[in-house]
């Protein structure tokens, strides 16, 4: 009972603070919840789907030029005792692009099914998630955000446009998703016959299952080429595996939640901090009742258990509501990140990550108070009882005769002396606030306002269009885009799949000199290769394989084999880090290139869609890809998540620096009351002790926003680039600018004044004869 | 016939209380004359320190008039109130009221430079005040929680006439003080009051007391009577006995 009203009288004299670090408990709770759910629970939904709808490990397309090869693939399938289970679909195969995002455009394959077919299957099935009374067939779940039932749905494939209604949306995880590179659509016989009879290529899309699927990567280049093998006719298309998937479907979740993480690092960091301040001016403040209660018999754990109980029972409380609170934002961010990972999630409470949040939070507070209390255990009674004293500071007194500083500015600025500690607490939010909007300043200013350099690091370059042609028309075509004065450069640049022998299925794409001359990847080491016998690699892979610059790799193609010379390292995002340049000539020693594609920058100024019209007129036989809207169109839901980033840490930031701010503000009012009491006895005015309080919090505020500043001028950089390292990217944009950084470092100084000012208006209420009655 | 500092009419000051609203001036009317030492006497409760505060701007009565010249100092804004007792008043505390975190000087130069904003001019005036006041300089870095009590009150006394303040208001400026340092703090009192400060004292001290010229004595919130005693020059049996006489005859 003596325990309750010991802790009782904490929270009655302390209420105000108790009420914020209940407030930053939730705070931190709420980050922290969400980002281990997000963490754990959202990267498995990518398993339970596989497992739910007994998907794929490897998917394999093929046209079948020859009208004979499923027997043969069969047959090949079932003898190879590494695949465990495997569907075969008959499918119609193009590539092309549909209008997708905002504005956008998604280039891809495509993959005409029956749906009928799709049905039957039992490997790698389709889940229908969305369904209308009528329309035509189904397109994946990732374009619910741009279409809906109903809607016509465009698809500009090579043999011209092809159209039907939308009838509903399915998921599937090996077909569903810009990172798939095949979409597969499934439509009612009418219209597959329609497609068909339109002159799409028949083909087969093959999903395996693997005794192993660890090796699903690995093993992918070795399928492509027994099945290839396997009957002369097919032509392979397009493929992707398990370990592939389950990486780039998530590319977007992985960047969130690592910020999440980061803000509750920042939170949780703050937090403990206040709880430590708070609890020790707590101790010192009340050094003289202790005393007097050590003297009466209590012993220090007597007065620091109840205490520290109370902080650890107001830990474990907010912290169930902060992470109760952070259901209510799931659906937002689900919202987000389903449009990047194409994958339906269910919210559901997650009783594991939840339990985590608020055990850890329940044992850093509950640590953090004994350590805070613990000095509780020096008080003797009889020095408890004496008067404390106040030690002269030499110096940092700044005596107020010999500064030239205005009477209230020098006044504001001597308080910081008089209790260094409450603003070391200050100093300390200021820093971490500082680097949280540094992080949303870069993600700004590199992604938001500069586009193109988030577009040259996943596109590698920033052209206006693609232009796809056949080899035999390429003379032709070239030679009439370089007469039109719209053309200000273009430049070779064809992708294709090869096998590293050692390492898998690798990217390859080949570019000529001026290709590599407009190249937006980064060239981290090395040089782009410039005869027929280099290679550059992207560095992710090289790192993977113990590759540097000057070994050799043995690259095969459809059972054609060629050795090259590493030349260089560069950085792209757009392979999940597999994939390297050939030149021309280093290409074709290893395939014979039978289309091509050229990127086509155009002068300033000049009209995109009429050059694209005038293409279209002069040059029938070549297909021409509006770049920019490709680019908008990949980026845009990137560009949402990162818009939902900078608000939350905005908010975030805002809320802990006020938060903290209201603690010690609330603290200094109420220790300085009599200090404040005297000052207005004297003829100081509000105004002038508010203005004193708010000026006692910029220097700290600029030391910390300096310190912060400083350490994100390039640490951001390099943590933003940590997050997207495993998608390919080493060096991430260019550090923060300057100016942003200044105009950073000035706007929380700023804000700080003005919520001090506001907070520390109460002043008013101190009176000069309120001085009299506490004596 | 001596100038009027203050024309106090009918002053009222009543508290809120949860047992209900409390009186304690009950329409207090009097001149204060400039030069006078006024001493405020009465029992605890009476009402003397509330009057205080009314007079010095600190506290703004329920109603009645104060007037400071032209000016009715209880129609005064907030704002405007602490510009009349940065201009017009010294405070001299019971409690000494020095900041803890200001040193002795910075304690007098926040209330100087709040008038006057030449600091070397102010600094100056501050150290020729406590130096007459027997403070030593190597005790102008001190913080107030260094020094002896008797000290304290006399930089608090520096302080409060730091500005050349019309009317010094002590609150029973002894109070908290031995009789030797109480006494000298007095004759401090009355050497500038001498020299002409107005000074108006509340104290339920008869030694205090003797210092003045003009005392009023409050009961239940009204003035019952006054006593004229002329300038103080040192004490004599006299002036003992006429105080004495009209304290005892106002039931002290």
């Amino acid at each position: 009972m003596k325990g309750f009203y010991i802790a009782a009288a904490y929270f009655r004299k302390s209420k105000f603070q108790v009420i914020i670090v209940a407030l930053m408990i939730t705070l931190a709770a709420f980050v922290m919840g969400l980002a281990l759910g997000l963490a754990t629970d959202y990267t498995d939904n990518f398993n339970r789907t596989h497992e739910r709808l007994n998907a794929e490990h490897i998917t394999i397309d093929f046209a079948d030029i020859g009208n004979s090869g499923k027997d043969a693939l069969t047959e090949k399938i079932e003898a190879d005792d590494r695949i465990t289970e495997y569907g075969i679909s008959d499918v119609l195969i193009g590539n092309g692009s549909c209008p997708f995002g905002e504005n956008g455009l998604l280039i891809s394959s495509f993959l005409p099914m029956r749906f009928s077919d799709a049905e039957k299957l039992a490997v790698g099935r389709y889940e229908i998630t969305g369904e209308g009374d009528e329309g035509d067939g189904f397109i994946p779940y990732i374009f619910s955000f741009y279409y809906k039932i109903g809607d016509e749905f465009t698809v500009s494939l090579d043999s011209g446009e092809f159209s039907f209604r939308i009838k509903g949306f399915y998921n599937n995880l090996t077909t569903g998703t810009v990172n798939c590179k095949t979409v597969v659509l499934l439509l009612n016989d009418e219209t597959f016959d329609r497609f068909e009879a339109a002159g799409l290529r028949r083909g087969y899309h093959i999903g395996l299952q693997l005794a192993s699927p660890g090796e699903a990567e690995r093993l992918e280049p070795d399928m492509i080429t027994e099945l290839s093998d396997a009957a002369p006719g097919l032509v392979f298309a397009q493929s992707t595996n398990y370990v592939k998937l389950s990486k780039s479907r998530y590319i977007s979740e992985k960047v969130f939640v690592g910020i999440l993480f980061a803000a509750a690092f920042v939170v949780l960091t703050v937090l403990l901090s206040v709880i430590a301040f708070s609890l020790s001016n707590y101790v010192k403040e009340n050094m003289h009742n202790f005393g007097v209660l050590k003297a009466l018999g209590y012993e220090s754990r007597n007065l620091m258990s109840p205490i520290i109980v109370a902080m650890l029972s107001l830990s474990l409380a907010a912290a169930s509501v902060g992470c109760g609170l952070s259901y209510l934002l799931l659906p937002t961010i689900n919202t987000i990140l389903e449009e990047q990972s194409g994958i339906p999630y269910t919210i559901r409470f997650l009783l594991l990550p939840d339990a985590v949040t608020v055990g850890s939070i329940a044992l850093l507070v509950f640590l953090t108070a004994l350590l805070s209390m613990i000095k509780i255990r020096g008080i003797q009674p009889i020095t408890a009882i004496k008067p404390m004293r106040k030690e002269a500071r030499g110096i940092l007194s700044l005596p107020l005769q010999r500064t030239k500083l205005e009477l209230n500015f020098a006044l504001g600025l001597k308080a910081i002396f008089s209790d260094i500690k409450k603003y070391l607490v200050f100093l300390l939010t200021a820093c971490l606030i500082t680097i949280m909007l540094c992080v949303a300043i870069f993600c700004s200013d590199n992604i938001l306002q500069h586009s193109e350099r988030i577009f040259r690091c996943i596109f590698g370059n920033t052209s206006d269009l693609m232009v796809r042609m056949n080899t035999a028309d390429e003379d032709a075509a070239t030679g009439w885009l370089k007469e039109q004065e719209e053309v200000e450069l273009m430049f070779l640049m064809t992708q294709g799949s090869v096998c590293h022998m050692e390492g898998g299925k690798i990217d390859a794409a080949c570019r000529d000199e001026e290709g590599f001359a407009q190249c937006g990847y980064l060239l981290l080491t090395g040089s782009f290769p410039s005869s027929e016998t280099e290679l550059s690699l992207n560095y992710v892979y090289a790192e993977k394989h113990g590759l540097k610059i000057g070994d050799s790799m043995t690259l095969n193609s459809n059972g054609k084999e060629e050795t090259y010379t590493v030349s260089g390292l560069f950085q792209d995002a757009s392979f999940g880090g597999r994939n390297l340049f050939l030149t021309r000539e280093g290409y074709e020693r290893l395939t014979e290139l039978y289309s091509l594609s050229y990127m086509v920058n155009l002068k300033e100024g000049e009209d995109l869609e009429a050059f694209i019209d005038k293409i279209k007129s002069e040059l029938p036989s070549v297909g021409v890809i509006n770049y920019r809207e490709y680019m908008n169109g990949m980026s845009s839901n990137y560009i949402r998540m990162l818009n939902a980033m900078i608000v939350v840490i905005i908010i975030i930031s805002v809320l802990i620096s006020v938060l903290v701010l209201s603690i010690i503000v609330n603290m200094i009012l109420f220790n300085k009351r009599r200090e404040h009491g005297i000052l207005k006895s004297l003829g100081f005015v509000t105004s002038q002790i508010v203005f004193q309080t708010a000026v006692s919090f910029l220097p700290m505020a600029l030391l910390g926003s300096v310190i912060g500043l400083l350490i994100s001028r390039d640490g951001v950089c390099a943590l933003f680039s940590y997050f997207v390292r495993d998608i390919g990217i080493a060096s991430f944009g260019e550090s923060v600018q300057t100016v942003s950084l200044v105009l950073c470092g000035l706007g929380f100084t700023l804000f700080t004044f003005a919520v001090t000012c506001i907070l520390s208006a109460k002043v008013r209420k101190t009176v000069p004869h309120d001085l009299f009655n506490n004596e | 016939m001596a100038e009027n500092l203050m024309e106090i009419k009918d002053l009222k000051r009543s508290f809120k209380l949860e047992s209900g609203e409390q009186q304690i001036l009950k329409g207090i009317s009097l001149d204060l004359k400039r030069g006078d030492f006024t001493v405020i006497m009465g029992a605890s409760g009476s009402g003397k320190s509330t009057l205080l505060y009314a007079l010095s701007g600190m506290d703004r009565p329920t109603s009645g008039q104060i007037l400071f010249g032209d000016t009715d100092i209880t129609k005064l804004s907030t704002d405007e109130m602490a510009l009349f007792r940065r201009k017009h008043c010294g405070f001299v505390f019971q409690q000494i009221c020095l900041v803890d975190s200001l040193s002795v000087m910075d304690n007098i130069l926040v209330s100087g430079l709040l008038v006057e904003k030449n600091r070397k001019k102010v600094y100056e005036k501050a150290a020729g005040l406590l130096n007459s006041v027997e403070i030593e300089e190597h005790t102008f870095k001190k913080l107030p929680s260094q020094i002896s009590g008797g000290k304290a009150q006399r930089v608090g006394i520096v302080r409060a006439l730091i500005n050349d303040p019309e009317i010094l208001f002590a609150d029973e400026p002894t109070g908290a003080l031995n009789s030797q340092t109480g006494a000298e703090v007095l004759d401090i009192f009355s050497k500038i009051n001498q020299d002409g400060q107005s000074i108006i004292m509340v104290t339920h001290d008869l030694k205090s007391a003797l210092r003045g010229n003009r005392i009023l004595y409050l009961k239940d919130g009204l003035i019952l009577d006054e006593c004229r005693l002329p300038k103080y020059e040192g004490e004599n049996e006299e002036r003992r006995k006429t105080l004495s006489g009209f304290l005892e005859k106002m039931g002290w």
